[in-house]
């Protein structure tokens, strides 16, 4: 059977199509994220492994060399193996820094231009010809499936059109290759499925076809036991670690791989999953090639062994299995050709281009760079098919596979001391890289195009080289050891410069360097205008918006730590846009910062902090212990109850602890990094005049916060700087704030009961004093009454014993007011409480005035407490008369009492005018009274609130509008024992 | 700023690896070539080599959500 080449032909274009559509599809949503961000499409997507190479090649490789085709797959599996240690670091590192490619990570580690430039040129040279493989299999297959009725060249230039558009339009719609590509993802995705689908469903007609079964197959191997000898002998006796070598760089080196695994990783768990998945998916596609090979060992198709795959699906007489064999090679080759081509255009751009081209500010650099890289994709791919014209057909399909493989494995070396050898320096990499290259070029890429055998005296070099594995095992010892030579000597004799340092510690997951200056610009919008001259200013404008927005910050921000962030955010950003060296000039040139200007250990404080809390690996030994020193001591400023602040250099905040942020009222996230003056009043000014003062220490300031007056106190230290060896000051200064409100107010109430009790004093003198004429004046007034003659000389008798009498009153009052405290005059004994208050009523109801109110005696007969009896009339007498004070007409007066436990509550209610709310806190206070003047003395409840609290017991009183109620609370007296019982 | 790392339970897929290079890369490699073994056991010994690398897998991934 054969098929004619305008169905293939069409079969292929839809099939292409059909990508376009899933590609499509997934960046448009149509296909629900939840799938197309599946973890197991991107597993699928790594298949790009597969290419025809695998889906064609492997059959041959596995007639002619046995066993050692499983090399190419678990080289890759023994990779994968270590990802947590090999590939979860590189993960993270092109993560954080935006490296989209193995040129950008190795031109970020050692800070070099010419990395990133040696590594394109030899990702180059060695993926091209892997291209060229790609279209020769494309062409091949379709002269297979056509019986020779089809023009290879013209098949292979509408497929590069082909593929060229599907790269162009799905791989370059953005600027960045920081951005992701879903639809392409997916699509690649979908060719691995198709891949391993067709590769199945050939081998199981195949071998039905053949055997009759699995068990006809197994029977066949038993009568033919040289056939699993021939599978064994090329593997024991060939450079099966070699191979195995070289697949294990070129698992996560190439490319195509490192494109898919690194730059278009949407989650790091994925490739956790993806470290067994990817190697099953490899282990399920390369299972069916033993039985492919020994079907078309038994049915002979017309094709050479590279073609079985196509030659026994052509066999099987079914066109629909034909045709998707051949949509399975198909997709094998478009595949690889579109995820190399984005990832080498990627590095062409960054570091062949972008470095002779910079941007410049009048051109739009999206624009620019959008159009850069569809060009380059296009040049790319039309690169690979003139490679592909020039290309004798002598090798293999798999001979410029392990050519290409040879090429990355050069990187290995590399790639080994950037994750664990922060030594190694750029001019050791380079040497090494050139080394193990040239070795490389001479031994295997050349001799097949030149015929030249260089190298032949180390037994390598020759036409038919790349034709022979054999050869890759002297190969990959020799340039490898070259390079590890070089890369090692190299780096021992040169020493790497500070930023080189930088990124090592940055590639070894090492805290990188702080800060050692200020940031010229000072805000977001000064980064912009800084850019803008380099950039443009819609492209600057863009970025620094992106990098405020990735970062959670505000555009008002403008703390240096915040903006050093702010920075570095940038840099990484534009790293994944035009490479970490450009993008490291353009920050470097444009967003300086200020080396002459000393950034104080105390500035980083913060910094340092925050990258131990988030480091993700558990520290361990001493650096354990300090970490946990460090905390100790933090903690202790952390649990002080005095407020702690910490001002840099420029008066910069850098330590802010609970307490100070509770007494201000100030959160801390507001606060660090930023300057004094820019705190909210008072706290602003005030801490900020103290930083200034040449005191250290400011006692009881008085500030009118949170609508009250309290008083701080205010201290502060020079700190030292703990590194020199002669101790002196760097400008920092600590602070500490101390809040003494509650001290000043007992200090002021301390003062007062002095005072008050000073006048108690004073009274009781006073009124001994004025006593003695007071009584004489009144036996005299009285004399002159009963002796008058006239009725006015008896009238003005009458009124001097008034006045008399009211001094008297007044007199009586400050005595008892004065004797009020005296606890060793007071007899306590149980006081009947309803007894009490009757007589306190009666007395009280003396006054004409009381007798028209209304009293209620409502206090139990049962209660009982302990006080002095004269003491507690008096207490209700004074509150009685109070009442009688505030009430109207029709007033009416009530006592009650209530048991609490050991306490009785006595509440004497009036329904009189009630106390103002100002003059609340001040009933209390001797000589206040609301009673007109004349009416009151303004003793009688400070009299009362002596009394009770000298009976240990408490006063409270509650009043509006509709009358007072003052509650009174004493310790019950025990009950006494009636006559009579027991 | 030196540190001291635990690189934690990932440092188990080293041992896998060298497992895997016990079994796949080394002198017993040679000697089930020898043997002429069953033309599925390299594949055996692959899958084994896969499903140790599942269980540390499901782990890590247990603890980078946690």
């Amino acid at each position: 059977m054969t098929l004619s080449l305008a169905p293939l032909f069409v079969s292929a274009l839809l099939y292409l199509l059909l990508l376009f559509v899933i590609a499509h599809a997934t960046e448009r949503r149509w296909l629900p994220p939840r799938l197309t961000r599946h973890p197991a499409v991107y597993v699928l997507s790594l298949g790009v492994y597969a290419t025809t190479w695998s889906y064609y090649g492997s059959v041959g490789f596995a007639k002619d060399q046995g066993l050692l085709y499983l090399t190419i797959y678990l080289g890759v599996t023994l990779a994968f193996v270590l990802t947590p240690v090999l590939l979860m670091p590189l993960l993270r590192l092109t993560r954080t820094y935006q490296l989209t490619s193995v040129a950008d990570l190795f031109a970020f580690r050692f800070n070099s231009q010419a990395s990133g430039v040696l590594v394109t040129l030899l990702m180059m040279a060695g993926v091209l010809p892997y291209i060229a493989l790609q279209i020769r299999a494309v062409t091949e297959s379709t002269v297979v499936l056509t019986r020779h009725d089809s023009a290879p060249h013209v098949l292979a230039f509408w497929f590069v059109i082909l593929v060229t558009v599907f790269t162009i339009i799905f791989g370059a719609r953005h600027v960045s290759p920081r951005e992701k590509h879903e639809g392409l993802v997916t699509a690649i995705a979908f060719e691995s499925l198709m891949k391993l689908l067709a590769l199945f469903l050939v081998a199981i007609v195949a071998v039905w076809q053949a055997f009759g079964g699995l068990a006809g197959m197994h029977d066949w191997l038993a009568d033919n036991p040289e056939v699993m000898t021939a599978m064994y002998r090329p593997a024991r006796e060939g450079p099966w670690a070699s191979l195995m070598l070289l697949a294990f760089a070129a698992g996560f080196l190439l490319p195509r791989q490192f494109h898919m695994i690194f730059t278009e990783n949407l989650k790091p768990r994925q490739l956790l999953t993806a470290s067994w998945a990817f190697p099953l998916f490899l282990l399920a596609l390369t299972l069916l090639i033993p039985p492919i090979l020994w079907a078309g060992m038994v049915l002979q198709p017309d094709t050479s062994p590279d073609y079985y795959v196509l030659g026994l699906s052509l066999q099987s007489g079914s066109p629909t299995l034909t045709v998707l064999a051949y949509l399975g090679g198909i997709s094998a080759a478009s595949a690889m050709i579109v995820v190399t081509t984005l990832a080498v255009s990627s590095m062409i751009l960054n570091h062949l281009v972008l470095p002779l081209a910079s941007p410049q500010p009048h051109v739009d650099l999206y624009g620019a760079l959008r159009w850069l890289r569809r060009m380059v994709i296009a040049a790319f791919i039309a690169a690979g098919y003139g490679f592909y014209l020039v290309m004798e057909p002598t090798a293999g399909l798999v001979g410029w596979g392990l050519i290409s493989f040879l090429a990355i494995v050069q990187l290995l070396p590399g790639i080994i001391a950037l994750l664990f050898w922060s030594r190694a320096t750029a001019g050791g990499f380079i040497a090494g890289l050139i080394g193990g290259s040239a070795i490389w070029a001479f031994a295997v890429m050349l001799p097949p195009l030149t015929g030249g055998d260089a190298l032949a005296w180390i037994g390598l070099g020759g036409p038919d080289a790349a034709g022979t594995p054999a050869v890759y095992q002297t190969a990959t010892f020799w340039s490898l050891s070259v390079n590890i030579f070089l890369l090692v000597l190299i780096s021992l004799l040169s020493r790497p410069d500070p930023r080189e340092r930088e990124a090592a510690a940055a590639c070894r997951e090492l805290a990188p360097m702080l800060p050692v200056g200020d940031l010229r610009a000072r805000s977001p919008q000064q980064f912009v205008e800084q850019l803008s001259s380099v950039m443009g200013t819609r492209a600057a404008e863009a970025e620094v918006h992106k990098a405020v927005r990735d970062l959670g910050m505000d555009w008002n921000e403008n703390r240096p730590n915040h903006l050093y962030g702010l920075r570095s955010q940038i840099q990484r950003n534009l790293s994944g846009m035009m490479g970490p060296v450009l993008a490291r000039m353009i920050v470097d040139e444009r967003l300086r910062v200020d080396n002459e200007s000393h950034t104080a250990l105390t500035q980083n404080v913060r910094l340092i902090e925050e990258r131990l809390e988030t480091s993700r690996t558990r520290l361990r030994g001493l650096a354990a212990e300090l970490d946990r020193l460090r905390r100790y001591h933090r903690q202790i400023i952390e649990d002080l109850p005095l407020g702690v602040c910490a001002v840099a250099q420029g008066g910069r905040l850098v330590r802010w602890n609970p307490a100070i942020a509770r007494l201000t009222g100030i959160p801390v996230n507001n606060v660090i990094g930023r300057r004094l003056d820019e705190l909210p009043e008072p706290w602003g000014p005030l801490l900020n005049r103290f930083l200034a003062a040449e005191t250290d220490n400011w006692h009881k300031q008085n500030l009118f916060t949170e609508g009250r007056q309290r008083w701080y106190s205010l201290h502060k230290a020079r700190v030292e700087e703990p590194e020199t060896r002669h101790r002196q000051s760097r400008g920092e200064t600590v602070l500490l704030l101390e809040d003494l409100t509650d001290v000043q107010r007992l200090e002021q109430e301390l003062a007062h009961s002095e005072r008050l009790a000073s006048i108690g004093r004073l009274a009781a003198g006073v009124a001994h004093e004025i006593g003695n004429p007071v009584t004489g004046i009144t036996c005299l007034a009285q004399e002159l009454r009963d002796e008058a003659d006239t009725d006015a000389t008896e009238a003005y008798a009458s009124d001097i014993l008034a006045q008399a009498q009211r001094i008297n009153n007044i007199v009586q009052s400050l005595v008892r007011y004065a004797r009020g405290g005296d606890r060793t005059a007071r007899i306590e004994t149980a006081v009947d409480l309803h007894d009490t208050v009757a007589e306190a009523m009666r007395l009280t109801m003396l006054n004409r005035r009381a007798r028209e109110l209304r009293f209620e005696n409502l206090v139990s007969v049962r209660h009982q407490v302990l006080a002095d009896p004269q003491q507690m009339l008096q207490v209700f007498v004074n509150l009685l008369t109070n009442a009688v004070d505030a009430c109207d007409d029709d007033g009416r007066i009530r006592v009650r009492s209530t048991v609490a436990a050991d306490w009785i509550e006595i509440s004497v209610i009036d329904n009189g005018t009630g106390i103002a709310r100002e003059a609340m806190d001040q009933v209390l206070e001797p000589f206040y009274t609301t009673k007109p003047p004349g009416k009151g003395t303004g003793l009688g409840l400070p009299l009362v609130y002596n009394i009770v609290r000298d009976c240990g017991g408490e006063l409270s009183i509650i009043s509006d509008g509709d009358g007072t109620t003052v509650h009174l609370r004493f310790r019950r007296a025990s009950l006494p024992v009636a006559v009579g019982e027991g | 700023m030196a540190q001291n790392q635990d690189p934690g339970p990932g440092s188990h897929c080293v041992l896998i690896f060298m497992l895997g290079v016990f079994l796949l890369a080394s002198p017993f490699t040679t000697w089930w070539m020898t043997t002429v073994a069953p033309w599925y056991f390299p594949f055996v010994l692959w899958l084994l080599l896969i499903i140790l690398s599942a269980a540390l897998a499901r782990r890590l991934i247990k603890r980078h959500d946690a």
